[in-house]
């Protein structure tokens, strides 16, 4: 962000760069300039970043100190100290005027950045990064290359000191003319723009980001020094995914040149972007989950097939039905069926429910449930599936607190429930619990005399309900209770 | 008086206790067997000096009443009113859980009525909170209905279990305790239905 005091004699006003179209046209009006002026100029009195005090007193075109602004707000907070320091060290000789500050922003490469120069590794990496724009794992990774590039910068004794760090001049990288000084390069900005739309004049070009205020394509055919937009060529581009009936009417704009009209189309009708069908994580979740349980899977596009000790033991299909081959169905396809089931179920929760909003809350849970100040919410992560939480929500309900995290759903939702309070916990029985539970059932059965028939067929379905509860892998270790 | 001190007022009879409400202190002073117990003042319940343990057992009910009617009230006064075809007017959503819904209607005569519906499952009226909840958790899927005993078969666990304990003399140490654990949440567990008003079996099973 740049802020400056410009004068227009005797007018003086402060004014905060990026602005709008609209807030430049106010502010050219309290200097007593016409707000409707296509190529403002003003003096500048003062500025911040005081390194860009190069430019105190001296006549600058506004649209470039906003468009310079615009390109401050896209840098780190690493390339932003590389370009202040570059700004302020003589030797970097970047030339003065606003042309070749804002070319800086475009030529940061060729000036490294060092602020610690015990870190070798870190001085190798940031280096590297810098000259290359991007490397490859196996370079991120090698620490000794990167502690050989480190030392080889600082022994090159090249660096000057800045109130930023060690600056070094990357000779090898020139400093390019991307800004002519009169028409700007190509910049994304705006996150609402649809289209970015490139103007052509002879040689030169302009690029406008649509929609915007009509203001910004006047200028721009201003800059290009067309008398007319016919004059012009003009191509739409857009990163956006807008749906094909509504590109070819963009795209006519190539044709007929009318960039106002498009320009109001775009403010005033809703631009459909391509619904593609979301991805569900079924699939993905319930290879995951059967591949953990030993069965093998195979994902073609239409359903998953599970193959158990290597024979087709069943096949599920994307809405969550399950068939088995032939119609057979074995121990194997019940156990399949049962998985699908669960994992259909918190897929479905998780992809239904709004994400949870939580103070402090870093990572991106999403709230399958919320009970008396007890919220149930998952996680999803690609490579290792889902993680369940219930929290407690604190006493002014804006951040939650003591988090009981799972990896079973069903485990998790239990202790939402009796947590909650929806469930009584007296009323759930461990497993351990239930085994006993069945034993005295079966011993009352079998040695009180006095029970009716009707009173042990209720036993004995209720011994049933118990052996159901029971995990297979626990029934029938530990002998009955005997007399 | 507000919604909670009228089914303060409503529910401490199922605890063979009665209310008065204070107008000039805003709260529910409630008695027990002609004894003075407790105070409800702003959600908040104040023991009386000297209790008689039994008395003190039922300060302890009240307590968890309390607790149990505040959080169904508070749940009401920030419900959003709904209207479905073929319900009475006056409902409102307390709880939303994927397609399992809880709404409540209040009245000042006959207190609170809790609706349970889901999207596959037609409306279940109920009076009391606990069961209307308990209800929403398995519409909701958040329970697993055959995880569940219900009063019948809680009160058929508690008699298999005190029968083992009482007929059975072959049984360890570990055993022994381990079974009067079990006897202890069970009785916990129908207990709480009793001061509900709900269990009549109960003491005839034992």
């Amino acid at each position: 962000m740049i802020k400056a005091t410009i004068q227009n004699s005797p007018y003086c006003t402060e004014i905060t760069f990026p602005c709008t179209e609209t807030e430049l046209s106010k502010k050219l009006v309290e200097i007593g300039m016409n707000p409707e002026h296509l190529a403002p100029l003003a003096t500048v009195i003062e500025i911040e970043p005081s390194e860009l005090s190069v430019l105190e007193d001296c006549d600058v075109s506004l649209d470039a100190l906003n468009y310079l602004g615009k390109r401050l707000d896209g840098l780190d907070k690493l390339e932003m100290k590389q370009f202040l320091a570059a700004l302020s060290c003589d030797e970097a000789d970047i030339g003065y005027g606003l042309k070749n500050i804002i070319n800086l922003t475009d030529n940061l490469a060729r000036y490294t950045l060092i602020e610690d120069t015990d870190d070798l590794e870190r001085v190798g990496l940031i280096h590297m990064l810098n000259i290359r724009g991007g490397l490859s794992e196996s370079e991120y990774t090698n620490s000794e290359w990167l502690i050989a590039e480190g030392m080889k910068l600082l022994e090159s004794g090249t660096g000057i000191d800045t109130e930023y760090g060690k600056l070094f001049i990357n000779e090898d990288i020139p400093f390019e003319e991307i800004f002519n000084g009169t028409t700007f390069p190509p910049y994304i900005n705006d996150p609402d723009a649809f289209v970015m739309i490139e103007i052509g004049y002879g040689n030169l070009f302009e690029y406008v980001e649509m929609p915007c205020e009509d203001m910004a394509i006047k200028k721009a055919l201003c800059r290009l020094g067309a008398d007319d937009i016919l004059d012009c060529k003009i191509e739409v581009d857009s990163s956006r995914d807008i749906s094909d009936e509504q590109w070819e009417k963009i795209c006519e704009v190539e044709k007929t040149k009318d960039i106002f009209g498009l320009n109001k189309l775009l403010k005033t009708e809703d631009v459909h972007m391509k619904q593609e069908k979301p991805v569900s994580i079924f699939n993905k979740e319930a290879s995951r989950v059967l591949g953990e349980n030993d069965f093998t899977v195979s994902e073609s596009k239409d359903c998953i097939t599970v193959f158990s000790d290597g024979k087709e033991a069943a096949k599920i299909f994307g809405n969550g039905m399950i068939s088995a081959p032939d119609n057979t169905s074995n121990d194997a396809y019940f156990e399949i069926k049962k998985i699908a089931g669960t994992v259909s179920e918190y897929c479905t929760a998780y992809e239904k429910s709004a994400p949870l909003t939580a103070d402090g809350l870093s990572e991106k849970y999403r709230c399958l449930a919320e009970f008396n100040q007890t919220v149930l919410a998952a996680k999803y992560n690609d490579e290792y599936g889902f993680e369940f939480v219930t929290w407690d929500r604190t006493i002014d309900g804006k951040a939650v607190c003591q988090g009981k995290y799972f990896e079973d759903y069903a485990a998790a939702k239990e202790n939402f429930a009796t947590l909650s309070g929806l469930i009584d916990k007296d009323r759930l029985f461990g497993t351990e619990e239930l085994e006993w539970l069945g034993k005295c059932v079966k011993f009352t059965v079998r040695h009180n005399g006095d029970l009716k028939f009707d009173d042990c067929e209720f036993l004995e379905k209720l011994n049933e309900k118990i052996s159901e509860n029971i995990p297979e892998n626990s029934q029938n270790i530990e002998p009955e209770i005997s007399m | 008086m507000n919604y909670f001190e009228n089914e303060i007022m409503r529910r401490v009879k199922e605890l063979d206790c009665s209310a008065v409400y204070k107008e000039r202190e805003s709260g529910v002073s409630v008695t027990y067997d002609g004894v003075h117990i407790a105070e409800i003042r702003g959600g908040k319940v104040e023991q009386k000096p000297i209790l008689s343990s039994e008395e003190h057992e039922k300060f302890l009910h009240i307590k968890r009443l309390c607790a149990n009617v505040s959080n169904y009230c508070a749940a009401y006064e920030n419900g959003e009113s709904i209207n479905i075809p073929n319900f009475s007017d006056g409902y409102r959503i307390i709880y939303q859980v994927g397609g399992a819904k809880m709404a409540a209607r209040f009245d000042r005569k006959s207190g609170f009525e809790f609706v349970v519906w889901s999207d596959e499952e037609y409306p279940c009226f109920f009076a009391s909170y606990d069961k209307a909840r308990e209800k929403f958790a398995i519409l909701s899927g958040l329970a697993d209905r055959e995880k569940i005993f219900d009063n019948e078969e809680l009160e058929a666990l508690y008699y298999c279990v005190y029968v083992v304990s009482e007929m059975n003399d072959t049984l360890t140490d570990d055993m022994t305790e381990l079974l009067k654990n079990l006897v202890k949440k069970l009785d916990i567990a129908i207990s709480k239905n009793l001061s509900a008003g709900k269990v009549e079996k109960y003491e005839s099973a034992v």
